[in-house]
C-alpha cells in the first residue's frame, strides 16, 4: 500500500521531503493523520465553484448607498421616519439620512447601481446582488467573527478553513487558504486539520517580494542544502514525537517546514505581479486593493482554494459622502478588473467572488460622531452584498429590505444562510460537512442555515 | 463508558447560538453566583492526590474511568516550569542542579527560585499586557502623524514590577483604576515620594488604549478594557441596547460611562519621564444615549456598579467620579467574577486552556467551565491568600496534575481527545516572545536589562533584549509578530491563537536574526572548547535542549555533517544567485530613525557545516513546544 502511495505521490511530482513525510505519516495507519493532508477531495455533489475570492468590506458598508437604493428616503431627509421601530425610552427621534449618491440602471439586467461604482456597474450582468443580508450583533469584532466563523463568541474554525477541509488542496506548494490582510480569527483552523489554516499576507503595492513574504528567500544557504537541514529536523522530530503519539500540532509543524520550503520557489512566483503584462496590471491599478485583487487571481489560478481580500474603511459614522465614495473607489476598478480577468481566463465559472461586510448601516443620521458631515451607525437587521461566478445566477437581485432599507424583509439571508449557500455552490451539503472533534460533530453553520437555492444557476 | 462519553460531550460543548433565556435565567448564570469553597472531592486513588487541586481533577477523571499520566521526567518538568514562569529555557547548570537534587522538595525549590527571578515579571507581565491591550502607539486616530505614546512603557514597566513584587491582585486592580485616589504621596522630601509617584504609572491601564477622536469612543474603550480585563464581561454591547445575552442593561453601561466621563487624562512628570494618567474632573451622571447616540439623551443614571454583580440596591457612588468606589467593587471578595477570572487566566497560561475557554468572557455565552468546583476552590483560595499570584503558581505547580507527562494514551484520547479533563500534560507551542528569547539565550548574548524604552523588533542591528520590550504599533503590528499570533492590541485578548503556519518555519529557516543567532552559538566558548564531533554535538544539545544527545541523535548529527560537507563543496559555498538583498557589511548605522536600534551592522557570510547543523537543531519540534 505504501508502494502505491509512493508511486502516486511521485507521479504528483513531489519532492523528497514530502515523500518522506508522507511515508512517515503513513506509518500511523488507523488515525486520521494518516491520510495525505494535501490531497484533493471530492465534494458531496457536482458543483461549479472550486475557489472562493472573498472581498471583505470591513467596517460594515451602508446598503442604501451601495446596492440597495431607497429614493424614498429623500422625502424624509433630516426628518423622523414614519412607523420605524422605536424604543419606549426614546426622547429624541432619529432622523433619516437620504443617500447622497445617485443610482442608475445598468446593463441588460437593469440592476440599479450607485454612482460610487462606475466601473463595477458595467458588470452587474455577471452579478447576483443580495439585498436582504442580516446578522445578529452590530458590533465589529462580534459580527466579523460571526461572518468569518459562524460563531458569535466561542472560537470556531473559519469559513476558509471549512472550504479547504471540504475540497482539499490543489497545489501542494502554496497554502490553500491565503488572507491578503486581516486578523487571526478569520483564518483560524482551530481543531480542523492544520493544512486548512489560513496564511496572512500583508500584500501592498511596490513592496519588494522579500518584504511582502517575510523571510521567503534563503540568503545564506543554497536550497539543496537547506533541504538537508529540513530532512535532519524531520528525523529529529520523529525521535521526539515517539511517546507523544500523534499530537496534531507536532505533525502540523513538520508539514509547515515542508510547505515553507516549497513556498520559497512557488510563492515568490505567485506573488510577483511584475510577471503580469503591463496592460493587466494597469487594469487592476497599482493601489493597495488593486494589487491584492490581482494577486488573488494569480493565487486562484494556481489552485489556492480560498483567498480573502481585506478592504477597510467602511465604518462611516461621519463624512459618509466623502469617505464611502473613496472606499468604493478603492474597490471599484480592481473588482471590475477581477471579474473581467477571471472571465477572460475561463476562471469565473469555477471561482465564486463574494463582496460583503460584517453588517449594514442605519438609514438614519449618525450624529454621535463629532465634527464632519453626516454618517450612519452600525446596523444588523439589513445589509447588502454581491456574488459573481462560481455557479451563481447572474444579473439578478435577491431579497429586499423594507421601504426605507432599514430591515431585510423579503427572502432574508442570515449569515448562516450565506455560509450554507457558499458551501452549496462548492458542492457541499452544509449539514453534512462536519468534523468530529471531542465526541461532537461540528459544522460551519452549527444547527442553522438554509441554502438559498434561488440564486444557484 | 458510552454514557460517560456522551455526558462529557454535552458538558464540554455548548453551542454558540441558542435561544436567549428570560432575564431571570440569565442572572442565574453560574458566574454571577457568589464564589463557593467546595470541599475537595473524595477519590479512589488517594495516593495520587498531593494537593486539593489533584482531588478535583482526579475525581472527574475517575468519573470517566480515566487515569492521569505518570509524572514527567525531571528534564521535561524543569523545562516546562522554567518556560511557564520566566519564559526562558533553563540553563545547563540549573538542570544539573535539579537532577542532582534528590530531596523531596527539589521541585519546590525550583519553583521558588523561578518566582524570585526578575524574569518572572517579564513573562507574566506580558500576559497581563495582552489583557490590558497594551501598545506603544495610540492607534487609528493618529495613524498619519506617526505619533507615539512617548512613555506608554512606563505602564509596561509598572506591570512587570507589580508581578515581580507579587503585588496583591486586589491592590493591582485598585492602582490601575485609581492610583491617583489611593496613594498618599506625602511630602516631596519623603524618601518614598518618588516610589509612590511611580505608582501613578498604573493608571496607564486607562490611558494606553486606542485613542479615538470621539470622547465617547474613548470612554467605551475604557469600559471595555475594565470589564473584559477584570470581570470577564462584555459590557459594551449595552452602549446601544440592553445586552442580548448577559443581564447588562443599557442603564448599567451609562452608570459606568458617568464614572469615566467624570475622569480626564493628563500628563504628569514621573521622575525624568512623563506619563499620561487620569484624574477626576467635575463629577456628573451620564444620561442614557438612546441607541448609543449622544444627541438622543434619555434619563440620567447614577454612577454605580453593575446590577447583576451587586444587586438592585447597590450604593450610588459619591466620591468624585466614583472611580475608586468602582475599583473597590471590582477588587472585592464579594465580586463573583474578579477572582474567578484571574484564576482562570493563570490556569490557562499554565495548562494551555482555562477552565472556561473564553478567558475574557465568563458571561452567559461562554461554555460551562470544565471544572467549576476547582475554579471556585482556587478563586476562594486565591482571595484568602492575599490575592497572591506567586502563591497561586506555587500551589498549582506543586500539584500532580501540573507535573504529569504529556504522553498520549489511546484510551483516554478516545474519551477526551482535547484533554479538557487533564489526563495528560498539554503539548504547547511557545509564544513568539518565548521562542525569540530562547534563541537569544542560546546565542549567549541575551540582554537582561529590565524595563526602559522599547526597541525595534525587526530592524537591524538586532537588539538582543527580551521581546516584551519590543515596540508595538497598534495599527501596524510587525508582520513577524502577526505570523506568530501576537494579539490585536485594539482589544483586550487574554488568550492567543496558537496556529502553525509556514511563515513561522520561514522565520527559522531564513531570517537574518536566526542566522546571527546560529553563528553566535557556534562561536560560544563551550562549543569551541570541544575537541571532537561527539563533544561538539553534545555541547549544542546542552545549549539548545539542555540535555545530552541520545546515541541516535549523536549518530544523526555525525551523519548529517558527513552528508552536507560534499554538498557544500558542490555549491562552492556560494549563496544562491537569486537571493536579494545583498549581505550587509559591517558598518555603523549612519541614519538611525527615531525608534530604530543603534549599533553596528554585522557582516554576514554563508553558514559553515556546523552552523548548518546548529540551525537545523533550531528547527526541531522539541524547541518549539513545551511538553
Amino acid at each position: 500500500m505504501i508502494t502505491n502511495r509512493r508511486q502516486l505521490l511521485e507521479s504528483a511530482g513531489m519532492g523528497m521531503g514530502l515523500l518522506a513525510l508522507a511515508s512517515m505519516l503513513g506509518e500511523t495507519t488507523a488515525a486520521e493523520g494518516a491520510a495525505d493532508p494535501f490531497i484533493r477531495k471530492e465534494p458531496h455533489f457536482p458543483a461549479k465553484a472550486k475557489h472562493v475570492i472573498f472581498i471583505f468590506a470591513s467596517g460594515g458598508p451602508s446598503q442604501v448607498d451601495t446596492w440597495d437604493p431607497k429614493p424614498v428616503l429623500a422625502r424624509y431627509d433630516g426628518q423622523p421616519l414614519p412607523g420605524l421601530r422605536g424604543r419606549a425610552d426614546r426622547t429624541v427621534p432619529a432622523v433619516a439620512f437620504a443617500s447622497p449618491f445617485k443610482f442608475q440602471k445598468k446593463c441588460q439586467s437593469g440592476i440599479e447601481v450607485s454612482e460610487v461604482f462606475p466601473k463595477l456597474g458595467a458588470h452587474v450582468d455577471k452579478m447576483c446582488v443580495l439585498r436582504s443580508l442580516w446578522t445578529d450583533i452590530p458590533d465589529h469584532p462580534t459580527a466579523s467573527r460571526f461572518l468569518s466563523t459562524g460563531s458569535l463568541s466561542v472560537p470556531k474554525p473559519s469559513l476558509g478553513s471549512w472550504v479547504v477541509y471540504g475540497l482539499g488542496c490543489e497545489n501542494r506548494n502554496l497554502p490553500a487558504f491565503i488572507q491578503l490582510e486581516g486578523g487571526n480569527e478569520s483564518r483560524q483552523a482551530l481543531f480542523l486539520p492544520s493544512v486548512t489554516q489560513g496564511v496572512n499576507v500583508n500584500y501592498a503595492p511596490g513592496m519588494p517580494l522579500h518584504e511582502i513574504l517575510l523571510n521567503i528567500r534563503s540568503q545564506f544557504t543554497p536550497l539543496e542544502i537547506q533541504r538537508t537541514q529540513i530532512g535532519l529536523a524531520r528525523q529529529l522530530n520523529d525521535l521526539h514525537s515517539r511517546g507523544l503519539q500523534q499530537d496534531p500540532q507536532l505533525e502540523a509543524r513538520i508539514e509547515s517546514f515542508e510547505m515553507a520550503f516549497r513556498m520559497q520557489t512557488e510563492a515568490t512566483e505567485a506573488f510577483d505581479i511584475n510577471r503580469e503584462p503591463q496592460a493587466v496590471r494597469d487594469m487592476y491599478g497599482a493601489t493597495p486593493v488593486g494589487v491584492k485583487m490581482l494577486v488573488a487571481r494569480r493565487l486562484v489560478e494556481r489552485g489556492v482554494r480560498f483567498v480573502t481580500v481585506g478592504t477597510g474603511g467602511w465604518d462611516n459614522h461621519r463624512d459618509l459622502e466623502r469617505d464611502l465614495r473613496a472606499r468604493a473607489g478603492d474597490v471599484d476598478r480592481p473588482a471590475a478588473a477581477l471579474l473581467t480577468d477571471l472571465e477572460r481566463r475561463g476562471l469565473l465559472d469555477e471561482t465564486l467572488v463574494l463582496w460583503c461586510g460584517e453588517f449594514g448601516r442605519t438609514v438614519l443620521r449618525d450624529q454621535n460622531g463629532q465634527g464632519g458631515t453626516a454618517g450612519r451607525d452600525h446596523h444588523a437587521r439589513a445589509a447588502c452584498g454581491w456574488m459573481a461566478g462560481g455557479g451563481v445566477k447572474a444579473g439578478m437581485v435577491y431579497g429586499a429590505t423594507d421601504e426605507f432599507g432599514s430591515e431585510a424583509v423579503e427572502n432574508r439571508v442570515h449569515t448562516h444562510d450565506l455560509h450554507a449557500t457558499i458551501l452549496a455552490l462548492l458542492g457541499f451539503d452544509h449539514t453534512r460537512l462536519t468534523y468530529r472533534f471531542n465526541g461532537r460533530d461540528f459544522r460551519l453553520t452549527d444547527n442553522f442555515g438554509s441554502v438559498i437555492r434561488d440564486i444557484i444557476a | 463508558m458510552k454514557q460517560a462519553y456522551l455526558a462529557l460531550s454535552l458538558s464540554l460543548f455548548f453551542g454558540s447560538s441558542f435561544a436567549i433565556g428570560g432575564e431571570g435565567q440569565r442572572s442565574d448564570h453560574w458566574a454571577y453566583q457568589p464564589v463557593k469553597r467546595p470541599p475537595a472531592p473524595v477519590v479512589k486513588d488517594t495516593q495520587w492526590v498531593r494537593t486539593p487541586i489533584d482531588a478535583f481533577i482526579l475525581a472527574k477523571l475517575e468519573e470517566h474511568s480515566m487515569q492521569p499520566n505518570e509524572p514527567a521526567g525531571k528534564e521535561t518538568l524543569l523545562r516546562r516550569a522554567t518556560f511557564d514562569l520566566i519564559g526562558l529555557p533553563p540553563t545547563t547548570k540549573e538542570l544539573q542542579a535539579f537532577l542532582a537534587d534528590d530531596s523531596r522538595d527539589a521541585f519546590a525549590k525550583v519553583v521558588d527560585r523561578l518566582l524570585a527571578s526578575p524574569s518572572y515579571g517579564e513573562r507574566w507581565g506580558r500576559h497581563w499586557l495582552d489583557t490590558a491591550r497594551y501598545a506603544d502607539t495610540p492607534g487609528i486616530a493618529s495613524r498619519n502623524n506617526n505619533f507615539k505614546f512617548p512613555f506608554a512603557w512606563i505602564y509596561r514597566d509598572y506591570v512587570i514590577d507589580a508581578f515581580n513584587a507579587d503585588k496583591p491582585y486586589d491592590q493591582f486592580i485598585l492602582e490601575q483604576l485609581a492610583a491617583d485616589l489611593i496613594v498618599d504621596f506625602g511630602s516631596a522630601k519623603d524618601r518614598f515620594f518618588a516610589e509612590r509617584k511611580t505608582t501613578l504609572a498604573a493608571l496607564g491601564f486607562l490611558t494606553v488604549g486606542e485613542r479615538f477622536v470621539n470622547r465617547n469612543d474613548i470612554i467605551n474603550e475604557q469600559i471595555d478594557a475594565v470589564c473584559k480585563g477584570f470581570l470577564g464581561l462584555t459590557v459594551t454591547c449595552a452602549r446601544c441596547h440592553d445586552h442580548a445575552f448577559d443581564p447588562i442593561p443599557t442603564a448599567d453601561y451609562y452608570a459606568l460611562h458617568g464614572i469615566f466621563n467624570s475622569t480626564g487624562m493628563r500628563e504628569v512628570p514621573i521622575g525624568d519621564k512623563r506619563a499620561v494618567i487620569v484624574q477626576d474632573v467635575a463629577a456628573r451622571d451620564s444620561p442614557i444615549f438612546i441607541r448609543g447616540r449622544a444627541e438622543q439623551q434619555g434619563r440620567l443614571v447614577p454612577r454605580q456598579f453593575l446590577e447583576v454583580l451587586s444587586g438592585p440596591d447597590r450604593p450610588v457612588f459619591k466620591q468624585g467620579s466614583g472611580r475608586l468606589e468602582l475599583a473597590r467593587a471590582i477588587a472585592s471578595k464579594d465580586n463573583p467574577l474578579t477572582a474567578r477570572v484571574a484564576v482562570n487566566r493563570v490556569w490557562l497560561h499554565h495548562f494551555g486552556e482555562g477552565f472556561v475557554s473564553t478567558p475574557d468572557d465568563l458571561g452567559v455565552q461562554s461554555e460551562p467551565p470544565s471544572h467549576p468546583e476547582l475554579l471556585d476552590w482556587l478563586a476562594s483560595h486565591f482571595m484568602d491568600n492575599g490575592w497572591s499570584f506567586k502563591k497561586l503558581h506555587r500551589l498549582i505547580m506543586l500539584s500532580n496534575v501540573y507535573q504529569q507527562s504529556s504522553r498520549s494514551n489511546e484510551r483516554c484520547a478516545e474519551i477526551d481527545r482535547s484533554n479538557r479533563l487533564l489526563w495528560r500534560g498539554n503539548v504547547r507551542r511557545l509564544e513568539f516572545e518565548a521562542l525569540r528569547d530562547a534563541l537569544l539565550v542560546f546565542s549567549g548574548e541575551l540582554d537582561r536589562t529590565i524595563g526602559g524604552e522599547p526597541f525595534n523588533l525587526t530592524d537591524e542591528p538586532y537588539s538582543f533584549r527580551r521581546t516584551v520590550y519590543g515596540f508595538v504599533d497598534r495599527v501596524k503590528i510587525p508582520e513577524l509578530l502577526q505570523q506568530f499570533d501576537f494579539n490585536d492590541p485594539r482589544i483586550p485578548i487574554s488568550k492567543r491563537a496558537t496556529t502553525i503556519v509556514p511563515q513561522q518555519a520561514l522565520f527559522l529557516m531564513n531570517s537574518v536574526m536566526v542566522v546571527d543567532v546560529t553563528q553566535k552559538i557556534v562561536a560560544r566558548k563551550d562549543f569551541v572548547a570541544q575537541k571532537d564531533e561527539a563533544g561538539k554535538i553534545a555541547a549544542l544539545y546542552r545549549i539548545i535542549f539542555q540535555r545530552e544527545p541520545t546515541a541516535d541523535e549523536s549518530r544523526l548529527g555525525k551523519a548529517y555533517l558527513a552528508e552536507v560537507r560534499p554538498l557544500m563543496r558542490a555549491a562552492d559555498f556560494q549563496v544562491a544567485q537569486t537571493s536579494p538583498p545583498k549581505v550587509k557589511t559591517r558598518r555603523q548605522r549612519t541614519d538611525p530613525q527615531p525608534g530604530q536600534n543603534q549599533g553596528e551592522l554585522v557582516e554576514r557570510r554563508p553558514l559553515t557545516d556546523w552552523e548548518l547543523y546548529t540551525q537545523a537543531l533550531l528547527f526541531a519540534n522539541e524547541l518549539a513546544f513545551v511538553k
